[in-house]
């Protein structure tokens, strides 16, 4: 951490008290994070000599030496995952000339092999957030929810012999549960990626073995998930929170997107959009506000071109929608005390 | 610097505004994008002596079906022969006995399919005739004409509405039935019966209708397979004592 314009070290430890006594992280959480601190602190600079040499090795003293660390240790674990894709690329390759003469239960208790072993490797490769071994962990588990809905995939079609209309929720239903698991012991941003995604991929699942033509309407539900992950994340229900926050916006976002039967989920869509500008901003989280530009962007057109056509008028309505929303945020920016 | 809420009391607060939210979101789809089929009587439980003569179709997936058997007036379907892969085609011989073609386990041959003779009061097997030189599916009759050339046609104009239209010779279809259901709802097979006097239709949703030849009386159900349409297109009407729609198998056999 950077020291202060009156040149005073700010402490960790400060911080992480204050931001626990504000409630704003958990006791856990400060607890980890001064982990982390300490972790990741450089060890203290030598004394200085008259000369002011820098000193040599693996030393940090300001962005010389540990910048050099640093790229050093992402370098490194770049090669580890593009090795680990590069091996598990290769093990599908091989498993695919012997794959046919397994019989079914052979092929399932090969994947549920894979699926525990990679459980195994992941809870043994537990580092704290933010380090490569922190993670390594969680993408671990996450091939192991991979590998989870793989085995159950497996079993259910090719022994189980069950139905397409069910087939769906054997593959995502008990992965999902996996993950959610996963996420309770470790509160990463990859294990809840990983149940976000297995919770729609369920709620998907059920909505076709109600009725195949109601997944057309499955937008609106992934519309809602979104706004309940959003509020969940906010009210510190979900961890982490930036992540929760994302996962939400998007599927707030992208849900409207998919009920491109009904012309009043563009509004909805755009609805959404805005509400995340509006809040993004009031709230000071740039990541929603973000969002949700983008989300005009996709949005606006849409609506104009559904509505108006696209000839020359469409352009003209969305030049004039854009000169609205530059002369609002004018007129906000210059209404907003300083802070 | 305000002190914000006790952390429980907002996590409920978020806990019960995203159940809401998700709630709400499940109760519009299941009531607004939910189309039902459409409720039709059944001839299971009110059966119709006026439909005469026996009806065969298939059932269950294409990794496990069943040939069954019902009477076309309605009431108690029975199994006669399971097996894995479902037939190509169901037929009638003249005196009743079942032809099927590409039955499971059977080597489809390069000049047609291998026909099965099944009887289908005991579910055995009492022949095997090889077609002389046909493809598979051009050895049974168009079961879409009438003997007096009245044509079935099936087919949406209407997004979610099954519709069945009959044509005399030289006049415009007129459509006899039309239900409306799911967006994707429509008929997928349908066939005269041997008498003309009826129609037997499949749905997308697999379920075997029976409807009057001018549309009266209206549809009611005959069974409802509760698998895979297209499995469910497999069907095949026998009336005793008459020969329409039926195969000689001598006539299928090669020289």
């Amino acid at each position: 951490m950077t020291a202060d314009p009156a040149g005073r070290p700010a402490s960790h430890a400060d911080l992480f008290d204050t931001a626990q006594a504000q409630g704003i992280i958990t006791p856990e959480q400060a607890e980890r994070l001064r982990t982390l601190a300490a972790e990741s602190s450089p060890p203290p600079p030598p004394p200085q000599t008259p000369s002011h040499e820098p000193s040599t090795g693996g030393t940090s003293t300001g962005d010389g030496g540990g910048g050099l660390a640093n790229i050093g240790t992402r370098v490194a674990e770049a090669l580890g995952y593009v090795g680990a894709a590069l091996a598990i690329v290769a093990g599908v390759f091989i498993a695919q000339q012997f794959w046919a003469d397994l019989t079914p239960w052979a092929q399932t208790a090969l994947l549920g092999v894979v699926a525990v072993a990679l459980l195994g490797a992941g809870a043994a490769v537990n580092g704290p957030i933010g380090t490569p071994t922190g993670r390594l962990g969680s993408f671990l588990w996450v091939l192991a929810v991979a590998a989870t809905s793989a085995t159950f995939g497996v079993y259910a079609s090719e022994v189980a012999n069950i139905g397409d209309s069910d087939l769906a929720l054997w593959v995502t239903a008990p992965a999902t549960i996996l993950a959610a698991v996963l996420w309770r012991l470790r509160e990463r941003a990859l294990q809840l990626i990983t149940v976000t995604f297995g919770i729609a991929g369920v709620s998907m699942a059920i909505l076709t073995r109600i009725d195949t033509t109601v997944v057309l309407w499955g937008g609106l539900l992934i519309w809602a998930l979104g706004i309940a992950w959003m509020l969940l994340a906010y009210a510190r229900v979900l961890a982490p929170l930036r992540a929760g926050l994302i996962l939400g916006a998007l599927g707030a976002l992208v849900g409207p997107l998919f009920m491109f039967e009904h012309t009043w989920a563009l509004f909805l869509g755009l609805g959404t959009a805005v509400a995340l500008i509006v809040i993004g901003v009031g709230k000071g989280i740039t990541v929603l506000g973000g969002m949700g530009v983008v989300a005009l962007f996709v949005y606006i057109p849409r609506i104009v071109f559904e509505y108006v056509g696209d000839g020359l008028a469409a352009v003209v309505a969305m030049l004039l929608v854009g000169i609205v929303l530059v002369a609002v945020a004018i007129i906000v920016a210059r209404r907003r005390p300083d802070t | 610097m305000s002190v914000p809420e006790p952390r429980p009391t907002r996590a409920v607060a978020a806990i019960v505004a995203s159940a809401v939210v998700v709630i709400a979101a499940v109760v519009v789809i299941l009531t607004v994008g939910l189309v039902p089929l459409p409720d039709l009587p059944s001839l299971a439980d009110d059966p119709d002596p006026a439909i005469v003569g026996t009806i065969a179709y298939v059932h269950g997936t294409w990794e496990d079906s069943c040939i069954a058997v019902t009477p076309a007036s309605g009431g108690e379907s029975r199994d006669i022969w399971c097996g894995r892969q479902p037939p190509d085609q169901l037929a009638f011989t003249p005196d009743g006995l079942l032809l099927v073609s590409g039955w499971p386990e059977r080597p489809v041959d390069v000049d047609g399919p291998i026909v099965t003779v099944i009887d289908p009061q005991t579910g055995n097997e009492v022949d095997e005739v090889r077609p002389d030189g046909r493809v598979p599916g051009t050895w049974v009759p168009d079961r879409t004409r009438r003997d007096d050339e009245t044509v079935l046609q099936i087919g949406s104009r209407e997004e979610g509405v099954a519709e069945l239209r009959v044509g005399a010779p030289g006049s415009e279809p007129q459509t006899i039935v039309r239900l409306e259901g799911p967006r994707d709802y429509e008929f997928v097979e349908a066939q005269w019966s041997p008498d003309g006097a009826w129609i037997l239709a499949v749905d997308s949703r697999g379920r075997l209708i029976v409807v009057g030849a001018d549309g009266t009386p209206a549809a009611r159900l005959l069974i409802d397979t509760d698998g895979d349409p297209w499995l469910a297109t497999r069907i095949a009407w026998w009336i005793p004592d008459n020969t329409t729609y039926t195969i000689d198998p001598a006539d299928l056999a090669q020289d």
